[in-house]
């Protein structure tokens, strides 16, 4: 019985040793980039005069406006009844300063839907839904004169840049 | 809380949002359905609230510095509003050093001969908001507090709802930007509010050097080939937004009424630029600062109304020598008002001025003493409701005084009731009951 047994003892254990050294399938998990972003242009949440030159001082030139350049506009700001003309008053002499960032218009032409997924992320923190990116591509091609500019100076001005 | 939505639900948004901004001008800014029912007496109106705390005993009863300080030198420094002679001695509110020369005055004629002068008003409050609401709201709310919006509709808002005018023609020029002054040209009430604001400037901010570092180097955009299409990309970009969302408190000027205050400012850069405006004789404080923008918002926009705050006599807290010469600055600031409004087309022989401080000033003086040891005064007590209103236009009877030291006639909150008498709208400012009792028409005690 003994001499049965003994001879498929170094087998099995052989067998057991060539399963347990199968090398494990190497499988790697990643994870996709997103973008977070909202999906949709609900904010309730006015900004205050500051806040709104802030952002848009921070938009425009890719910088953050000094304290005390950002006391003296709010000043001035509460100066204007039409807080809409103090805007677009003071949006005209930012894009006067020479250095604004600004994509050139052949670079816009050159890939809009970057442009304008670019512009709605730099604005509003969100990328347009289908029918904006469409409305907003036709209206480019059909409006050659748009320049960037006057591309931000829509944005800005907008009603949903206000809120956050 | 986000939502996205689809292409259909887009464009049936986009499309409401269209549609209500198309039916929109039908039923606003004015908001009414029906002409005033009151009728128009003059085509222009301009109230100075008048000049930050003055107490009757140095400017109606032209004591000087006989009821004040104990020297024995009555007299009058307000001598383009009241009519009587200046002081002869303790010459301290003029220019030179000391202040020893009186400024000459403006008009040939003062007001107070030229109109009615109620002698002795009734103010609602001691202090400068209360006051300053009084006047633009026709009553005093105990929980208005300050950096706060006006509880009450103001005088800008009666008008543009009632009166149907446009933005442009009702204007509020402040002294400045603090004491919560910005924050008077709307309410917040729910049935008026932003969208029947009057326009506002504190110029002596905007369009100082602080203003004109930011503002004054704005870019021209043409107005077809850059403007016309940029502000159509911005209107698909608002409809987009107001179809999900309540649209924030504009203030209601038109494209072309934003252009031309647009202009306007540009045209003021300028002229500071190049020192063209069209400033007072002497123009030595903020207050004739402040009356020079006035007179060129006058020129400029030619407004129905125009409300200007005037301030630099509350100096008086701790300097009442700084007081006299701001009060006769004030003076000279009115002076100046007039005789452009009689020179500016369009508005000489069609334009009312009505002039009411906010509050007076108290009877017995603090203990603070000025360079000339002469004590100041603080605005608390009964002396401090006593005010005046002089007002001069149209239908105004000429030479004629209404009240006196003992025989107070009217309230302070009667001048804002009397520009809406003027301006047409004085029954839909008195159904709407907001304004404090037995507040009336000025004409109506004449």
């Amino acid at each position: 019985m003994l001499d049965l047994i003994e001879p498929k003892l170094p087998l099995a254990l052989l067998l057991l040793l060539v399963m347990g050294c199968k090398p494990e399938p190497q499988t790697r998990f990643e994870l996709n980039g997103i973008e977070v972003t909202t999906q949709s242009a609900v904010k309730d949440r006015l900004k205050t005069p500051e806040q709104w030159v802030s952002i848009v001082y921070t938009n425009l030139f890719q910088a953050a406006l000094p304290a005390n350049e950002l006391f003296d506009v709010g000043q001035v700001f509460s100066s204007i009844g039409d807080q809409d003309v103090a805007r677009e008053v003071l949006l005209s002499n930012f894009f006067n300063a020479e250095d604004v960032q600004l994509p050139t218009t052949e670079e816009m032409q050159a890939d809009p839907d970057a442009f304008i997924n670019e512009t709605y992320l730099r604005f509003f923190v969100r990328l347009p839904s289908a029918a904006e990116r469409a409305y907003v591509r036709n209206f480019l091609d059909n409006h050659p004169g748009m320049t960037p500019e006057l591309v931000y100076m829509s944005f800005a001005l907008s009603e949903e840049y206000l809120y956050y | 809380m986000s939502r996205s939505i689809d292409r259909r639900e887009f464009i049936k948004r986009s499309g409401l949002a269209a549609a209500g901004l198309a039916a929109s001008p039908y039923i606003l800014p004015s908001g009414r359905l029906f002409a005033p029912t009151g009728h128009r007496s003059s085509e222009h109106v301009v109230m100075v609230m008048f000049a930050g705390g003055v107490r009757q005993q140095e400017s109606v009863l032209k004591r000087y510095v006989d009821d004040s300080q104990g020297e024995p030198y009555p007299g009058n420094i307000m001598y383009n509003m009241l009519n009587g002679e200046p002081p002869v001695a303790k010459i301290v509110y003029g220019t030179g050093d000391g202040g020893i020369q009186p400024i000459p005055a403006i008009l040939t004629t003062p007001l107070q001969d030229q109109g009615t002068l109620f002698a002795e008003v009734t103010a609602l409050s001691a202090g400068h908001f209360g006051g300053l609401n009084s006047l633009l709201q026709g009553s005093t709310v105990t929980t208005q507090g300050l950096k706060q919006r006006p509880v009450n509709p103001t005088l800008f808002e009666y008008l543009r709802r009632h009166g149907g005018y446009d933005a442009t023609d009702v204007w509020f020029v402040g002294n400045g930007i603090g004491g919560s002054t910005p924050l008077l040209n709307h309410s917040a009430h729910p049935d008026y509010g932003a969208q029947y604001a009057g326009n506002f400037f504190a110029p002596t901010v905007t369009f100082s050097g602080m203003g004109a570092n930011r503002l004054a180097d704005a870019k021209i955009y043409h107005p077809e080939n850059e403007l016309a299409p940029m502000h159509k990309l911005k209107t698909f970009l608002d409809l987009q937004f107001q179809a999900l969302m309540a649209g924030g408190g504009s203030l209601g000027n038109t494209e072309d009424e934003r252009q031309s205050i647009k202009a306007f400012m540009e045209a003021m850069y300028e002229k500071v630029d190049n020192g063209t405006l069209d400033l007072p004789p002497i123009t030595d404080n903020g207050d004739l600062y402040t009356m020079a923008f006035a007179v060129e918002v006058l020129k400029w926009f030619k407004p129905a109304f125009m409300c200007v705050n005037l301030s630099a006599v509350d100096t008086c807290h701790s300097n009442f020598s700084g007081y006299l010469a701001n009060l006769h600055r004030a003076d000279h600031a009115v002076g100046h008002l007039w005789q452009s409004i009689e020179e500016i087309e369009g508005l000489a022989g069609q334009t009312t001025l009505l002039a009411t401080p906010e509050c007076g000033r108290n009877l017995m003086p603090n203990n603070i003493i000025d360079t000339n040891n002469w004590y100041a005064f603080d605005h608390s007590d009964s002396n401090a409701m006593r005010v005046f209103t002089l007002m001069v236009g149209p239908g105004v009877p000429q030479g004629l005084v209404i009240g006196s030291e003992n025989n107070p006639v009217g309230l302070a909150s009667d001048t804002m009731m009397t520009v809406a008498d003027i301006l047409g709208v004085g029954p839909e400012v008195q159904s709407a009951g907001l304004t404090v009792a037995g507040t009336t028409s000025l004409f109506n005690h004449i």
